[in-house]
């Protein structure tokens, strides 16, 4: 607790900073969870109530601030805000539809690689919402149900998003966190996904796989559909297909490079809008500008500033490094024992709720077991098992991660609506059956 | 100078559960582009307009919000329409009311305030008395009644513009639009 010695706490009516600094922060966690009031409210009001009763001072409520994290997701949240006005999602998803003859399984299968590509490669959040509007034009155009086809996209974008250090937003503050490179994560993580999206396609094979029919006609309907003409701005394209690749090249390099992935998004999402705006009117620049940050998810952003604040709260009182003490005394101090306690429990408790504020908690934590395992360099399984956990844990429930509610409120709006119960019959052991692979790979590969 | 004096009054309606078949025919032998749908006490529902029809012609991929953005991939598939509204003209046109859009207005709106509501609206204004069991269609505001209405208060300005925007309402005097 060295950077708190210029401050010394003064909580209100002389409480003791442990407890207020608690109350808070379970106070804050249970009105999320409820999910009665927008989850940026409660964390940003929480955040708030951390520094007014006196537990942190607004400087060291800033250095709580992963801006990493939130630099990474505002730029990329811009760079494809922009990119989708191109039209190329829609492209690439009508291509592969017809590179398999329109034969329903096949874009089912299809769209589900597409999802769990885009869904490494950008937020899940919006690969989800450039995925579904295709796919439920594809289905009524077959006259097929789309509950397969959604439900197995649900699954790829959590199973797609574990792979990579961008692909989603508990990889993001573990990568901010912790000084993993982006290939770090694509040589740790990445491995194993295929093989956990194979499993999840075989499992939706014999589910619904291989009853699936449509007829002829229906999919000659979707052979003529020509997918060049969703292109709708082949300079956009060009411009935003070149920054895209760029920024993740540049992820890529960033080690040798020594930039931060913020850094490189950041700058990426400023280039893509110089590109755009050049040689354009001051009046249609600032028209422009404004739209493009306006797509950014901004309830996500001041969730994750609130929330950092919080976990900052309970840390500097003291309180993490007691819960790592509690999970090593209950693990003996074990590596392989707190590694898949970590897994599970991640797995468990991000099914049932937001997965954000349970990472943003865990990395404190797991940071203050250093010591116990002779050093930070040794604690990469107990990442990589927090990671896995986190990141497909989304999938045991229909509120396990943002993208299955876009989903679930896409399909409803079509007339499809996806129940939370059915959902979770199917996606939960599903979701364990995930969890069982990363523990056998996670054990063999790190822990033995 | 309210919207009471420039409505149209008794204007044509439907009942909740008349097919969008009849209704159409209604629609195109009158020239109306929305037509009130009552429930059966009389009760004003909402409206069903051509735009509400041309909704249900689309895919529900682009009446989604976010939505496709252009559907321009697709081919030129005409007998996809033609099914589609084969399927519609078969259902009630309650069906098919669009709650999202609609803007009502009250009998004692200031002009200003039924030019403001109309330049924002999709559809004509239906006028209503709100009560307590519900709403009562009183009448409906088209943009063509409240040309008529300014263009009737003219006197000999502009006799010709007068005469035209009149009788053009007068002739459609049965229909809201």
């Amino acid at each position: 607790m060295s950077e708190h010695a210029d401050s010394v706490m003064n909580v209100i009516f002389g409480w003791d900073p442990v407890w207020v600094a608690g109350t808070l922060f379970v106070l804050t966690y249970a009105v999320i969870m409820t999910e009665r009031v927008n989850r940026a409210i409660v964390a940003l009001l929480g955040g708030m109530l951390m520094i007014m009763s006196g537990v942190l001072n607004q400087h060291a409520a800033l250095r709580g601030e992963d801006f990493n994290t939130l630099g990474l997701l505002t730029g990329m949240m811009v760079i494809v805000a922009i990119t989708r006005r191109s039209g190329v999602f829609q492209f690439v998803a009508i291509w592969s539809a017809k590179k398999v003859g329109a034969h329903p399984w096949g874009i089912l299968l299809m769209l589900s690689v597409v999802t769990a590509v885009f869904s490494a490669l950008l937020d899940n959040v919006t690969t989800v919402l450039l995925i579904v509007p295709v796919t439920l034009l594809i289905t009524q155009e077959l006259k097929v149900t789309p509950f397969p086809f959604l439900f197995t996209e649900i699954l790829s974008s959590n199973i797609g998003g574990a792979a990579t250090l961008i692909g989603d937003p508990p990889n993001i503050m573990i990568g901010s966190a912790v000084p993993f490179s982006f290939n770090d994560f694509l040589f740790n993580l990445a491995p194993i996904i295929p093989l956990i999206l194979l499993m999840t396609l075989a499992v939706v094979w014999g589910i619904w796989g291989r009853k699936m029919h449509a007829s002829e006609t229906a999919r000659q309907n979707i052979m003529e559909f020509n997918e060049r003409n969703s292109i709708t701005d082949v300079r956009l394209l060009k411009q935003s297909l070149f920054v895209l690749t760029a920024v993740i090249s540049g992820f890529i390099l960033a080690h040798q490079l020594h930039l931060e992935p913020a850094t490189i998004a950041l700058f990426g999402a400023a280039l893509l809008l110089l590109l755009t705006n050049i040689r354009r009117s001051s009046e249609s620049q600032a028209k422009d500008v404004h739209a493009s940050f306006a797509e950014v998810e901004w309830i996500t952003i001041f969730f994750f500033v609130g929330l950092f604040i919080l976990v900052h709260g309970v840390e500097r009182v003291g309180l993490l490094e007691r819960l790592a003490n509690a999970v090593l005394d209950f693990t003996g101090g074990d590596l392989t024992n707190t590694a898949l306690m970590i897994l599970w429990i991640s797995a468990i408790f991000s099914a049932l709720v937001d997965n954000i504020p349970f990472v943003a908690t865990m990395i404190p934590v797991i940071k203050s077991m250093a010591p116990v395992f002779g050093g930070a360099e040794n604690l990469a399984p107990l990442w990589w098992s927090l990671a896995l956990g986190a990141c497909l844990g989304g999938n045991g429930s229909l509120i396990g991660a943002s993208a299955n509610l876009i989903v679930a409120g896409y399909a409803e709006q079509a007339g499809h609506p996806i129940r939370f119960v059915p959902f979770m019959l199917l996606a939960f052991p599903m979701m364990l059956m995930s969890i069982i692979i990363s523990t056998i790979y996670i054990y063999f590969r790190y822990l033995v | 100078m309210s919207a009471e004096q420039f409505m149209s009054r008794d204007p044509v309606t439907a009942p909740a559960d008349e097919r969008v078949r009849d209704a159409l025919v209604t629609m195109c032998r009158k020239h109306i582009h929305n037509l009130p749908v009552m429930d059966s006490d009389g009760k004003f529902l909402g409206l069903f307009g051509l735009r509400n029809l041309l909704r249900a012609l689309l895919p529900k991929a682009a009446t989604i919000s976010p939505a496709l953005k252009s559907l321009d991939f697709l081919a030129d598939n005409l007998e996809e329409v033609i099914d589609s509204l084969q399927e519609v003209a078969d259902q009630p046109v309650m069906n098919y009311l669009d709650r999202e859009h609609l803007i009502l207005c009250r009998t004692d709106e200031p002009i200003m305030e039924v030019i403001r509501k109309l330049y924002e609206a999709p559809t004509s204004l239906p006028v209503v008395l709100v009560e307590s069991d519900g709403a009562h269609l009183v009448g409906m505001i088209s943009y063509w009644d409240i040309l008529a209405h300014i263009s009737s208060q003219l006197g000999d300005v502009d006799p010709r513009l007068k005469s035209a925007c009149v009788m053009n309402n007068n002739e459609g005097s049965d229909a809201s639009e």
